[in-house]
């Protein structure tokens, strides 16, 4: 598969002011084109429409969870295997055995660094292209030692 | 079991009907002297009871007054009994608050366990919920410090850098107290194995090497001990050498060296990280690998650039039957250090089952 370039992002999560942030920050750093949005059932409209290349999506969001939201995208004509990243504060290991059974490209724990967000991505987009999934890649937790 | 002898039935049940026909103490003397000679003859007790019963039977099958002897009868044995119904009733008496105390500590340490799970499950859902609200800040501070909301002015640019490095203190301190409660409920597992000391320390250099130059520091790996074997969940150690390899790292003035060494301590081996940073006053040193963390000593310990991280190593250490400590303020420098037991071949087969509490 020829290297196809990651361009499209769509964003769900509940919390408008962290949307703000990761819009600024993948769309001024990383040059992407971003799609943002806090409700679930208003966000799956926009990805039928916007079909990105890729999707973050939070796990725990009033009304509809990432989980549900996640099938829902997966019924979707155009997201129906577009790679989800789950962005959640919940990265204990039984958790990320069940992201994993999800068949989710990857986690990024919040919190997380704006300004390696971009990085962040492109490697789970390229892991996404060679289809490399050995267990659900956990991205390093900002400033860990 | 033996049969009484021939004639000694006949002979007890005699002088016992001699005694019920008012045969006097004599009688009774001689029939429990026969009855002695029968429990010497090395009789078992449904022997005697049936010799005993014969014998009143006899007396019964003779006597007109049945029922005063029968009484009387009843007297005697009721009379013997109670001895052991007064034992058996103590005996069910003490039984029965055995029980009851039992249930009574069984209640207390179901109902500890369960605080102990809720204390667990509290921790952790503060700790995701502090990290979620944590993306928010952190993320509305690096907008403000990396100039993408709009021009700072110096100062403004500056506090929100130093509010920034702060918030990521907060997420570590959040990180460390969720990895200690995981590991301290036994939710960690840890295989116990043989695990060589000379490649522990080389890989702890090596992985640390990177940080250290950062910073300005050497890190000397002291001549390790020859063929020595920790009993010890070879990662989960690692860890807990890396946190120390990272706060001498930390601390140390740049220029300085911090050294990785190891020696014989009884029946444990030692592992030590000595650096040249700030001496931990020796009021400070038992609040170092707090778990708990009292405002102030903390704070101090954290001022004084020690502790991060630590709690966690010292529960990986607890955990793996180690001990941890500090020699600081000597003319050597600052040494952190953790004593664990030596791999004994045939001591240890398989793995921890993860549930026991250090």
């Amino acid at each position: 598969m020829p290297d196809r370039p990651l361009k499209r992002i769509l964003m769900l999560d509940d919390d408008p002011d962290l949307l703000g942030v990761v819009v600024l920050a993948l769309s001024g750093l990383g040059g992407y084109t971003v799609e943002a949005c806090a409700f679930p059932a208003e966000g799956l409209e926009r990805a039928r429409s916007f079909a990105p290349d890729l999707i973050l999506l939070d796990v725990m969001m009033p009304g509809m969870d990432g989980f549900t939201t996640l099938q829902a995208l997966r019924r979707i004509e155009t997201t129906v295997d577009t790679p989800v990243v789950l962005v959640t504060a919940v990265v204990e290991p039984s958790d990320l055995a069940l992201y994993d059974e999800l068949g989710v490209a990857g986690v990024v724990p919040k919190p997380f660094d704006p300004g390696t967000l971009p990085e962040t991505l492109e490697e789970l987009w390229k892991d996404h292209l060679v289809g490399r999934r050995l267990g659900t890649r956990l991205a390093e937790v900002d400033g860990a030692s | 079991m033996n049969a009484p002898p021939a004639g000694l039935a006949e002979e007890y049940s005699l002088a016992l009907r001699e005694y019920f026909a008012d045969g006097g103490e004599a009688a009774l003397e001689r029939a429990y002297e026969l009855g002695r000679q029968a429990q010497l003859e090395g009789l078992g007790v449904l022997e005697l009871a049936a010799l005993h019963q014969a014998a009143l039977a006899s007396v019964l099958r003779r006597r007109s007054d049945n029922a005063q002897i029968a009484h009387r009868a009843a007297e005697v044995f009721a009379e013997s009994l109670a001895p052991f119904e007064m034992a058996t009733r103590r005996f069910q008496e003490a039984n029965t608050l055995l029980s009851d105390r039992n249930e009574g500590l069984e209640q207390q340490i179901e109902a500890a366990r369960r605080e102990e799970r809720r204390k667990g499950e509290f921790v952790c859902q503060m700790g995701h919920e502090v990290r979620t609200l944590l993306a928010s800040v952190l993320g509305a501070l690096w907008t403000l410090e990396s100039g993408r909301a709009g021009p700072l002015s110096d100062e403004a640019q500056q506090l929100a850098a130093a509010t920034y490095r702060k918030g990521q203190r907060l997420v570590h301190l959040v990180n460390d107290a969720l990895e200690r409660e995981k590991i301290e409920s036994g939710a960690v597992r840890f295989a116990l194995r043989p695990v060589e000391l000379r490649p522990l320390l080389e890989r702890a250099v090596e992985t640390s090497e990177p940080n250290a130059s950062r910073h300005g520091v050497a890190l000397v790996l002291g001549a390790p001990l020859s063929s020595a074997t920790l009993r010890a969940d070879g990662e989960r150690l690692l860890q807990a050498l890396k946190t120390l390899l990272s706060n001498a790292i930390r601390f140390s003035p740049p220029g300085e060296t911090v050294v990785v060494g190891s020696s014989r301590r009884g029946p444990a081996i030692r592992v030590a990280v000595t650096d040249h940073g700030p001496a931990i006053p020796q009021d400070l040193r038992e609040h170092v690998f707090a778990t708990f963390t009292p405002a102030d000593p903390v704070l101090a310990v954290e001022r004084a650039g020690r502790g991060r991280g630590l709690s966690t190593s010292r529960a990986i250490v607890e955990r793996l039957g180690g001990r941890v400590g500090i020699d600081s303020g000597t003319e050597k420098g600052t040494t952190f250090y953790f004593d664990l037991p030596e791999w004994r071949g045939d001591a240890l087969t398989g793995n921890d089952s993860g549930g026991a509490r250090a």
